[in-house]
């Protein structure tokens, strides 16, 4: 049945990639339960190419994040392998950037002293990480906040923050967890906006999980939609939208309609009630 | 922005000022009581309750006179070394088995054993080990202070967000890194609540131990105030005994503001 499924694969150019940044390579995983063993990833092959956005959409709990967990070598898969840089990953990856659900701020830290963090530990001197952190902010637009405690901010802000935090250091590889996820309509769009814009000065590899269609299309240069449980790769699409991409009318670029179309009838199948 | 930066800033100053009148107010509960007690005792049970004004004088007594400096001396000296070296055990292990799951595992039951074994009960046998000296009172402080400090770093370790720990590591944190700028900081709150309530323990432990054998302390000298019926210098003594919890408690939590001083920015959400 999957197979029937499988073979849309626009980018099939990308799966032959030669030295893609990140590759699944026939990924399975396994969680151990008492009840019964849970079949969180299986056979789960795609590359994340390099100064690319892709996107991985699946119904939740098909094991997004355990991609995230995988490559950051914060979880180890049951069989496959996930090649970094065409390494296996068999420790904590120190060269990704990992931005969770949640804000996941130092709540003791001031903001400036938040975004300076990876900076200190890596012993920079005091007056140079304060001043690319001060850039940092003003680049996300948090100038005048500096000085400010996370439970001062708004959620948007925090998100901002916790952008900035890994950006600053410059990891090859961004995760980026659902990060819009809890975020009103409004603010969503302004950090869509926010994060395409650095994008395009710095092309940083990014490898974002979502659940929003939308949100997937706007952002992304390439989609991989998974299965619901277990979590298996029913396709790949490249994004036929042109950048730069105007988010806040993200419906009236061309191209947005057929392809929204095209990826809403094969998500659709994944959900648990079929609509119509 | 800018208003909204202000309103952040002024709020910490507008709780201090709602709180002045705190302290007025808990100064005329104490009078209020203080008044009470004066009034109510007859002369009849003078020699049971004593009376403020003989407590105060007594008091003035004892520090001019000089007599109660040794006891203070003495007393101060076992909370001190006893805290320390309990607080320095209790940070150490709570360490330890708050980070390890395995080591946790295996001395759990020894540890609930050991907490529920009644500390002062072994005040006896440590006098017996020890001696009538203060060794035997500070190993008490020690024990006293060990237990509520352990298990609160203990407890404030099982409850740090591990996915801050692990996004420090991937960070490029070192473990010492992580212990110092995540761990540690993340567990202040509840470390700072160990070593608060652990003050009047260490305070007890050490009376305790001097009301069962010793010839100098404060506890000795409320017991001794006791058995010779001298109501005022019993009050007396544990009018020093409070101040020197209040003393050390001040301490601590000047301490604590300065570490979690982050705590007090709460509550002014900002919006962008």
């Amino acid at each position: 049945m999957l197979e029937r499924l499988v073979p849309d694969v626009e980018a099939g150019s990308r799966a032959t990639d030669p030295q893609p940044l990140v590759r699944f390579a026939d990924v399975r995983l396994v969680f151990e339960a008492a009840a019964a063993d849970v079949v969180a990833l299986d056979g789960v092959t795609f590359d994340v190419p390099l100064g690319q956005i892709t996107t991985v959409i699946g119904p939740s709990g098909c094991g997004k994040t355990t991609l995230l967990r995988l490559v950051a070598g914060l979880t180890r898969a049951s069989a496959g392998r996930v090649l970094y840089k065409g390494e296996a990953v068999a420790a904590l990856n120190t060269e990704v950037g990992y931005i969770t659900q949640d804000s996941n701020l130092f709540p003791w830290l001031t903001t400036v002293e938040n975004v300076e963090f990876p900076l200190a530990l890596r012993g920079i001197s005091k007056p140079e990480r304060r001043e690319r952190a001060m850039e940092w902010l003003q680049l996300v637009g948090l100038s005048g906040f500096e000085s400010n405690y996370p439970n001062e901010l708004s959620g948007g802000m925090q998100k901002r923050v916790s952008i900035a935090r890994t950006l600053i250091y410059e990891p090859d590889v961004v995760l980026m967890d659902e990060p819009f996820g809890a975020l009103d309509a409004q603010t969503r769009m302004m950090l869509h906006h926010e994060l395409l814009q650095i994008w395009s000065r710095q092309h940083n590899t990014i490898l974002f999980i979502t659940h929003d269609l939308v949100e997937a299309i706007t952002l992304s240069d390439h989609i991989v939609v998974m299965t619901k449980r277990p979590g298996r790769i029913s396709a790949q699409y490249q994004v036929p939208l042109q950048r730069p991409r105007n988010v806040f009318q993200i419906f009236l670029e061309p191209h947005f309609d057929e392809f929204y179309a095209k990826l809403w009838n094969h998500f659709k199948s994944e959900l648990p009630v079929q609509p119509d | 922005m800018s208003t909204l930066k202000q309103k952040s800033q002024s709020l910490p100053r507008s709780r201090r000022r709602g709180d002045l009148w705190l302290v007025p107010l808990q100064v005329g509960i104490l009078v209020v009581l203080l008044v009470a007690w004066q009034l109510s005792v007859s002369a009849k049970n003078l020699m049971f309750f004593s009376r403020p004004t003989l407590v105060a004088e007594k008091l003035y007594e004892l520090f001019v006179g000089g007599e109660i400096y040794r006891h203070v001396v003495v007393t101060m000296t076992e909370v001190l070394i006893g805290y320390a070296l309990g607080a320095a055990l209790g940070l150490g292990l709570g360490f330890v088995l708050g980070r390890s799951r395995l080591l946790s595992k295996i001395f759990q039951p020894f540890i609930i054993g050991l907490y529920s074994i009644p500390k002062i009960a072994l005040a006896p046998l440590f006098i017996v080990w020890f001696g009538l000296g203060m060794e035997s009172k500070i190993a008490v402080v020690v024990l006293a202070t060990f237990f509520l400090v352990f298990f609160n770093t203990y407890s404030g370790l099982l409850n740090v967000n591990e996915e801050l720990v692990q996004l420090a590591r991937l960070m490029k944190a070192t473990w010492a890194q992580t212990i110092w700028r995540v761990i540690l900081p993340a567990s202040a709150g509840q470390i700072f609540i160990g070593l608060k309530t652990a003050v009047p323990y260490a305070v007890i432990g050490a009376v305790i131990g001097e009301y069962i054998g010793s010839d100098e302390g404060l506890g000795h000298f409320v017991l001794y105030s006791s058995q010779t019926f001298d109501a005022p210098a019993l009050f007396a003594g544990i009018v020093v005994l409070v101040f020197l919890v209040f003393t050390l408690n001040f301490v601590l939590s000047v301490i604590e503001t300065r570490v979690l001083g982050w705590r007090n920015a709460s509550g002014a959400t900002l919006q962008l």
